[in-house]
């Protein structure tokens, strides 16, 4: 009898597991859809109930199931689920916010620094740039600095820019490439990596016994000797039969030429769209700012922060996020809070070792005493 | 589509053209008569170009490592030709240990995850840049991608189960469904690692374990169709054989969209963007 509500309670629990695996995979896909941050903000939000039935539900589990408590590899697995829920709710803003509210120490769990090179802050902003919260000590950068690949060599890019988006072209002489969803077609009829402008004899004009120069009018470029910039004959189409056709030409100093289509086609589709022909930077290797952790007059500690070499300092994981692109004055960190964070740590690792427990070294055990592959088990 | 006019490009071409071959023979044996010799040496041939097409895929894979200075894990090109290294290795663990059944349907696997990179993806090479410059890059995409070919076989194995269910071949279809069921227990634990891994990078690199970034919601939802998979196996045994195997199809078909479809197009924006 009691052998049988055993196998029941085990049956019922085992299909609710079913079912909120289920869920649980719908909801990641959803997720998915819905992009990172409506994602993060749903799961702060009104799904946060969610965690908290999920972790009370495994913990029932757990208790309930002799299979599961019979077994360590498996009591080590779900246990595992248990803390990284736990401690993920503990890490996340609705359970610092909870934190705060009942202990009265509001510290938030996410936030950013902007720090001017030779200054210092501790003052955390959120991704709108509104201050949230003051730490109680300072980050001074001390200097920053960027380490570039060797430049690219290789042909210019070619970019399609509107007034607020911009994409890159895949161009390929004689083939047409679609600019965005305009409808116009572009076709780079010929690139010449080292070329040379070539214009149109500067006009000059008589009226009424005056004389006026015109200035010089770009028609086109010709092949020059290895050392001269780029240049690139186009043409683009409409759909509707208007077509044009450009030259870009580089020119010194300068690291990229334009033309509107509008001044290809007139107005119409894709008259807001620009055609660059922009020099590859030379990619970015890496990117470091040199920090001292300042409490009052004293520095605590010194680090270089770059990317997957975050600092840790006061409860919190300073992690290098951006920096200003235009002359590497400032520097942007991540600061993230470490509360509930080994907690979680220590749920993966026990879910890591109960999985391979339970599916690699138990079945081995099986295998090597019975001399032949393992037969099926439970979890 | 365009061919690749390289060393590492031939040498997969070289590998795929093995692979074919040993498909064929796969398949011809599969015709031959169940007790003759020519069944036995026709497999034996098969086997020894599968071996062939997965060791000419290593030297491709080392050249590509001397190329490009790193790992070559960084680009779709990279990867598709590494789960195309750990084909034969894996399988022939799967089949000697596991009892996994069907070389010919995993030598085609093969043949269909090395394509896109002898034929779709651009072979330029690329720096890697900071966030990819960590101890973690090799073991984290590394287990992923063992992950990904084990359980890829153990879907091969689902659909042999179902296909020999439908025949009426009781017998086989049993075997089919436990090697499924073993092969995916060796799968799981690398999906696990791989996930873990993942977090403790993105926790290096963003400052956070977890982003809710497409590619970890899918990561995700492919770990819970497999924790899915387990509890119904758990629950059920082997008795009803086409819902386990429904589920490690299911499984599959998560892990082509988090490895294709997630890091490509606009569909997915997120910080997984420099893999597509």
């Amino acid at each position: 009898m009691i052998d049988q509500t055993q196998n029941r309670i085990r049956t019922v629990l085992l299909g609710a597991t079913l079912v909120v695996t289920a869920g649980l995979t719908v909801l990641s896909i959803v997720g998915s859809f819905i992009g990172p941050e409506r994602a993060r903000t749903a799961v702060n939000g009104p799904l946060v109930w969610l965690w908290i039935f999920l972790a009370a539900f495994l913990m029932a589990g757990i208790v309930w199931s002799a299979n599961i408590l019979r077994r360590w590899a498996s009591l080590c697995m779900h246990s595992g689920v248990v803390l990284v829920l736990i401690g993920s709710m503990y890490n996340s803003p609705a359970g610092h916010a909870m934190a705060g509210r009942i202990m009265g120490a509001a510290k938030p769990a996410h936030g950013y620094m902007q720090i001017v090179k030779g200054h210092s802050s501790g003052v955390l902003f959120d991704e709108d740039g509104k201050p949230i919260a003051q730490l109680p000590f300072d980050l001074q950068l001390k200097d920053f600095s960027v380490e570039y690949y060797p430049s690219v060599e290789g042909p210019w890019q070619l970019w399609a820019v509107w007034p607020d988006d911009q994409v890159q072209l895949a161009w390929k002489a004689g083939q047409d490439v679609a600019i965005g969803t305009t409808g116009v077609t572009l076709r780079v009829e010929e690139y010449l990596p080292h070329a040379k402008p070539t214009y149109a004899q500067p006009a000059t004009t008589t009226a009424a016994g005056r004389t006026a120069s015109q200035a010089e009018r770009l028609i086109g470029a010709e092949a020059d000797a290895p050392g001269g910039l780029p240049a690139m004959r186009f043409s683009v189409a409409r759909k509707d039969g208007g077509h044009g056709r450009a030259w870009l030409v580089a020119v010194p100093d300068k690291p990229m030429a334009a033309i509107g289509l509008e001044d290809l086609l007139g107005p119409g589709a894709g008259s807001d769209v620009g055609i660059y022909l922009v020099k590859p930077d030379a990619p970015v290797r890496s990117y470091r700012s040199d920090i001292e952790v300042v409490e009052g007059d004293k520095v605590m500690k010194t680090a270089s922060v770059e990317v997957n070499h975050p600092l840790h300092y006061g409860g919190y994981d300073f992690t290098q996020n951006s920096y200003d692109m235009q002359g590497g004055r400032y520097t942007i960190l991540a600061a993230t809070s470490d509360t509930g964070l080994w907690v979680v740590y220590a749920g993966m690792a026990m879910v890591g070792l109960g999985a391979a427990g339970s599916c690699w070294l138990m079945p081995a055990i099986a295998y090597f005493r019975r001399k032949g592959p393992p037969a099926g088990e439970g979890v | 589509m365009a061919i690749k006019w390289t060393i590492v490009g031939m040498l997969i071409y070289l590998a795929m053209a093995g692979w074919a071959v040993s498909f064929a023979l796969y398949v011809a044996g599969g015709f031959a008569r169940r007790d003759g010799r020519s069944r036995v040496w026709l497999g034996r041939l098969g086997e020894v170009l599968f071996a062939f097409g997965g060791v000419v895929l290593a030297g491709g894979f080392i050249c590509r490592w001397l190329e490009v200075g790193h790992v070559p894990l960084q680009s779709k090109f990279e990867v598709f030709m590494s789960l195309g290294v750990l084909m034969y290795p894996l399988w022939l663990f799967c089949n000697r240990v596991l009892g996994a059944r069907g070389p010919a349907l995993n030598v085609l696997i093969g043949m269909a995850v090395v394509f896109p990179a002898g034929f779709v993806f651009q072979a330029q090479p690329q720096v890697l840049p900071p966030a990819l410059q960590s101890w973690l890059f090799l073991p984290h995409v590394g287990l992923y991608m063992l992950a990904y070919v084990v359980l890829t076989m153990a879907g091969a194995q689902a659909a042999l189960q179902i296909v020999d269910q439908c025949l009426g071949r009781a017998e086989a279809a049993c075997e089919d469904e436990l090697a499924t069921w073993r092969i995916v227990r060796l799968g799981l634990p690398m999906l696990i690692g791989g996930l873990a891994l993942g977090a403790l990078w993105g926790k290096l690199a963003w400052g956070d374990y977890w982003n809710w970034d497409p590619k970890e919601l899918w990561s995700l939802a492919t770990f819970l169709v497999y924790v899915s998979y387990l509890h119904v196996r758990g629950l059920q045994g082997g008795r009803h054989g086409w819902v386990n195997s429904v589920l490690a199809l299911a499984g599959v078909v998560c892990i082509l969209i988090t490895l294709l479809i997630v890091t490509m197009g606009r569909l997915f924006p997120g910080l997984h963007s420099y893999a597509s």
